[in-house]
């Protein structure tokens, strides 16, 4: 619930952003009605969202690929509600927050976007972001599918991959009786990879780390326990 | 005035001479040298303990007090000087006497002038008892002024009452010079009797002497003992101490532990009945405990090395001694203690793995009540009952109960075996055992319930075999049922038991309603053609899963019944559900197509079955499925159980299709009333499967209902903290896993009860 309200906390209220409009309009640097020109370029045709084919469009014409990192700090910067679809006024709210109507002016702002992400609070903040992007929101999930968990924990790191993130995400393939992937998980993984670093041997399963981690660490130290009992035997042999 | 002067003569005139009545009383000039030279005479007497005439004996009284009231110029304090002039004299002659004496005789030489000199002061106390009371008790210092005057008070100008005068005497002329020879052979002499040799001096000599070190201040209002201490006890103590020292390394070298405490405690009692013999009281405790020290406390690793192999081998005269040693010295037991616990705590895993064969359940039990007798025995006899020990016996069982192997992720059997232990008790087949020997194996099966930590899981099982008891008719005596829950209720609590009870009510409350039901048919004139009794069962009281309802027709024989009972029911209770639990059901089957008749007691199932052969002597299995409606698991488990009895046979290999099964025609037993169950031993497994699933699910509910609990109190919780306040919170039921209570906490914050506090990793708060 509060990652629901900090997230629309972050939406201008509608007055407010009307307001701001009529000032900004006339700085000129930007027009609402080129936005809207550029939204209905890309809506689909029987309601007024941008679907996976319009979304599909405007990232070739972005000259970006849909799964990458840039589109999801976009969305996120857009606060895209899911992925997929983009609202009317998340795309117009979006652009105008970013000050551009058109696809050099949101082009020309990816280098800034991916700046801004580099800050550790900025980066938090589209991490858990990035969980409620992944949910189906029509079906009304509350739980991340693990294999789409894996492809957003690979997206959302792709710039700065932590040192465990592929170890586990090995882990999750070679358990698929973990289906799904709670929020407070996936939140506490980013802290999770703060903490232990490379080394897993400073976790402590007493801490209040959500079990899963307890069951990834068990498994590691069992694979380690493994191989150093193959090599003992190896040794001797 | 004249009554007043008369008054205050009066008031000087002591009891004890008033009688004298040829005396004068009055105050008059005395002649001191001539008086104190017949006293003199009488007080050498005195200290000699020589004799006296009785009536020179008496004169004396008069002849000190005319002394001190002498006129015109009390004559007392010559009196007291001369005396302790004379005393000091006399004490010093002695001295000479005594120390002229050899080693050898110096006991007996100075006993004997102690005894003559502190009987004669005595004496002559009394006889100077007016100069003590008039005029010593009026210079002393007082009570008051002893205890809380200042140090700089000088005691050596105080004045003494005589008999005190002369034992201090005593002390300072005879003691002081003496007391470094004098001890020296009493030590000897204590040192001869330790040896078993002859003593120089016989035992009341040597008790005598040291006592002289006591008595010579009994007089003194405090610190008696000083004298003593000082100039003996020290002395003793050391002697004791390296005495016993040299002994105990003596004594290791020659023999091993076991022999060694045996000669420590025969020393310890020697050691005691010597000082009871030479000592004043206050030494004993010293004494004996420096012999405790010495040869115990200095040697406790020595003692320890064998502990382990006293205990493994069960020497109990061997523990029973390490015992007597050990309890005095302080943290002594411990080791002894752990040793006895993990011995137990070995036996105990012992008597209970690898157990195998028909009654495993019981063997379980038995044993480990037969180990525990064993120990309690052991704990009571060797260790009398030490607190200590008997908390060894519940830790080592604490341990055995809930033992689970090395593979933590297996659950825990004993609460199942005990349950079981139970069933097989209160069923009615209990072979060859009364009531009161099963209520007394009941009885003790509780000594093991007590340490089982999932009392939970005991509590599932035995519900479950309960309700089967109950529905099954199988329960031996309802007395013995109830004499055990209320066992299981003082063990564990009132909610414990709550729903074992409702059990019984329903019971209760369904032998009435049958009766009434009965009454309804008579009075409707309702024919149901078959006698039928039923028991309503509230779904929560009973640990009958409705997930293990499969579909079932019920038999044209038996749907008059049902319906007619459901409307009665309806009428009655308006509103309430029944659900038919069919696979609980059971009928008694007159089956008369054979040359005999039989009663066959079969589940409901078997019956349906059964009851299709009334017409035809043949049908598929195609035809027994479809009619009866049981699923594919259930339908040929129930069709073997009927082939099995021979009631029906078949060529066909496989239960299903076409496959042709006969009713059979020669069909012979040679009882005519019995009964055909199901092949339990699957069963079995199933239902302990289901069984600790159900523990689980319930564990998670009590878990989340306690973090809420906690939670909703405190607001804001540490993780670390959380945990600990779950597992205490829960002990009394069973011994939570932590991933588990992380797994609800997680839960818990899914569904948003939780949130982890703002910024926070180990910090949880509570969501209003």
């Amino acid at each position: 619930a509060s990652e629901k309200r900090s997230f629309y906390s972050r939406i201008p209220p509608l007055v407010k952003s009307a307001s701001n409009e009529v000032r900004r309009l006339s700085s000129k640097d930007y027009s609402e009605t080129k936005i809207i020109v550029l939204f209905d370029q890309y809506r689909d045709v029987h309601s007024d969202v941008i679907l996976s084919e319009g979304i599909e469009r405007f990232c070739r014409d972005l000259d970006v690929r849909p799964e990458e990192f840039k589109v999801l700090v976009l969305a996120w910067k857009f606060g895209a509600e899911t992925m997929c679809k983009f609202s009317k006024r998340e795309f117009v709210n979006g652009c105008k927050s970013l000050r551009v109507d058109s696809i050099k002016g949101i082009q020309s702002k990816f280098s800034d976007m991916l700046l801004e992400v580099q800050e550790p609070e900025k980066f938090k903040d589209l991490y858990r972001f990035t969980f409620k992007f992944g949910l189906d929101v029509d079906t009304g999930q509350r739980i991340l599918p693990a294999d789409m968990a894996m492809l957003l924990w690979k997206l959302v790191f792709s710039q700065q991959e932590p040192a465990i993130l592929k170890r586990w995400l090995t882990f999750l393939e070679l358990h698929p009786n973990v289906r799904g992937i709670p929020r407070d998980t996936w939140n506490m993984f980013l802290n999770f990879t703060e903490a232990v670093g490379d080394d897993l041997s400073t976790y402590d399963d007493t801490e209040a780390w959500p079990s899963l981690f307890d069951d990834f660490v068990e498994y590691e130290n069992d694979q380690l326990n493994q191989n150093v009992k193959k090599d003992l035997r190896e040794e001797s042999d | 005035m004249p009554g007043e002067q008369a008054e205050s003569e009066l008031g000087k005139v002591p009891v004890y001479v008033s009688q004298a009545d040829t005396m004068s009383l009055k105050p008059r000039a005395v002649d001191f040298e001539e008086v104190w030279s017949g006293l003199l005479e009488t007080v050498q007497q005195v200290v000699t303990m020589g004799s006296i005439k009785r009536s020179i004996w008496n004169e004396r009284f008069s002849d000190v007090y005319s002394l001190c009231v002498a006129f015109p110029e009390p004559l007392a304090e010559r009196l007291y000087t001369e005396t302790k002039k004379l005393l000091e004299r006399h004490v010093r002659e002695l001295y000479t006497e005594v120390s002229k004496q050899r080693e050898e005789n110096l006991l007996a030489e100075y006993h004997l002038y102690w005894l003559q000199f502190s009987k004669g002061t005595q004496y002559l106390n009394n006889l100077y008892s007016y100069l003590n009371a008039q005029h010593v008790q009026k210079q002393k210092f007082s009570d008051a002024d002893l205890t809380y005057g200042s140090l700089q008070m000088d005691m050596s100008e105080q004045l003494l009452e005589i008999g005190e005068l002369g034992l201090e005497i005593w002390q300072r002329e005879m003691i002081t010079p003496l007391q470094s020879r004098l001890v020296g052979v009493l030590l000897q002499g204590i040192q001869q009797d330790r040896t078993a040799a002859a003593t120089d001096a016989p035992t009341p000599t040597i008790r005598g002497v040291i006592h002289s070190f006591v008595d010579v201040n009994m007089y003194k209002k405090k610190s008696t003992l000083q004298l003593y201490e000082t100039v003996f006890e020290g002395d003793l103590l050391r002697e004791t101490g390296s005495f016993y020292r040299k002994e105990a390394s003596a004594l290791l070298q020659e023999c091993n532990v076991s022999q060694y405490m045996e000669r420590v405690i025969a020393r310890l009692a020697e050691e005691e009945l010597r000082a009871t013999k030479f000592l004043p009281p206050s030494s004993h405790q010293r004494v004996v405990k420096e012999v405790q020290d010495r040869m115990v406390a200095d040697h406790l690793s020595t003692v320890h090395a064998e502990t382990g192999a006293m205990v493994n081998g069960e020497r109990t005269r061997d523990l029973s001694n390490m015992y007597t040693l050990l309890r005095p010295i302080p943290s002594g037991l411990s080791v002894l203690v752990h040793h006895v616990k993990d011995h137990i705590k070995q036996r105990g895993l012992q008597a209970v793995t690898n157990l195998k064969g028909d009654n495993v359940p019981a063997q379980f039990v038995e044993s480990l009540l037969e180990v525990h007798k064993k120990y309690g025995t052991m704990i009571k006899e060797v260790f009398h009952s030490d607190q200590q020990f008997v908390g060894a016996l519940d830790k080592a069982f604490e341990s055995v109960v809930n033992h689970r192997g090395s593979n933590t992720k297996v659950v825990c059997r004993s609460p199942e075996h005990l349950a079981r232990y139970c069933d097989t008790l209160l069923k009615k087949s209990t072979k060859g055992l009364n009531e009161l020997e099963v209520d007394d194996k009941l009885g003790h099966s509780i000594t093991i319930f007590k340490y089982i930590d999932d009392k939970d899981v005991y509590q599932k099982f035995y519900a479950r075999m309960l309700a089967k008891r109950l529905i099954q008719q199988q329960s031996q005596s309802m007395d013995l049922e109830e004499s055990m829950i209320n066992r299981l209720k003082q063990a564990c609590g009132y909610e414990y038991t709550s729903k074992l009870h409702r059990m019984f009510t329903d019971m209760s409350v369904s032998s009435d309603l049958n009766h009434k039901f009965n009454e309804h048919l008579k009075n409707h004139s309702i024919e149901l053609g078959i006698n039928f009794s039923i028991n309503v069962l509230q779904a929560g009281a009973w640990p009958l899963g409705q997930t293990s309802i499969t579909p079932f027709s019920v038999p044209q024989e038996l749907e008059k019944s049902v319906q007619t009972f459901e409307t009665f029911y309806h009428k009655s209770f308006n509103g309430r559900k029944l659900t038919w639990l069919h696979h609980l059901c059971q009928g008694e089957l007159k089956v008369s197509h054979s040359k005999r008749t039989y009663l066959i007691t079969m589940s409901t199932f078997q019956m349906a079955m059964l009851l299709m052969f009334e017409k035809v002597d043949s049908l598929t299995c195609n035809e027994l499925q479809t009619h009866t409606h049981l699923n594919d698991e259930q339908f040929p488990k129930f069709l073997q159980s009927l082939l099995d009895s021979k009631l029906l046979l078949t060529e066909g290999e496989e239960l299903q299709g076409e496959t042709i099964v006969r009713l059979n025609i020669d069909y012979t037993n040679k009882r005519t009333k019995f009964k055909i169950s199901v092949a339990a031993q699957k069963e079995q497994q199933h239902e302990t499967e289901q069984t600790h699933s159900a523990v689980d699910e319930d564990r998670k509910l009590y878990l989340q209902a306690a973090i809420v609990r906690i939670m909703k109190a405190r607001k804001l919780l540490k993780h670390t903290l959380l945990v600990q306040e779950v597992i205490s919170q829960s002990r009394a039921r069973f011994a939570p896993q932590i991933p588990m209570i992380k797994k609800c906490i997680e839960l818990l914050i899914d569904k948003q009860y939780l949130e982890r506090t703002p910024n926070t990793t180990d910090e949880y708060s509570y969501v209003a």
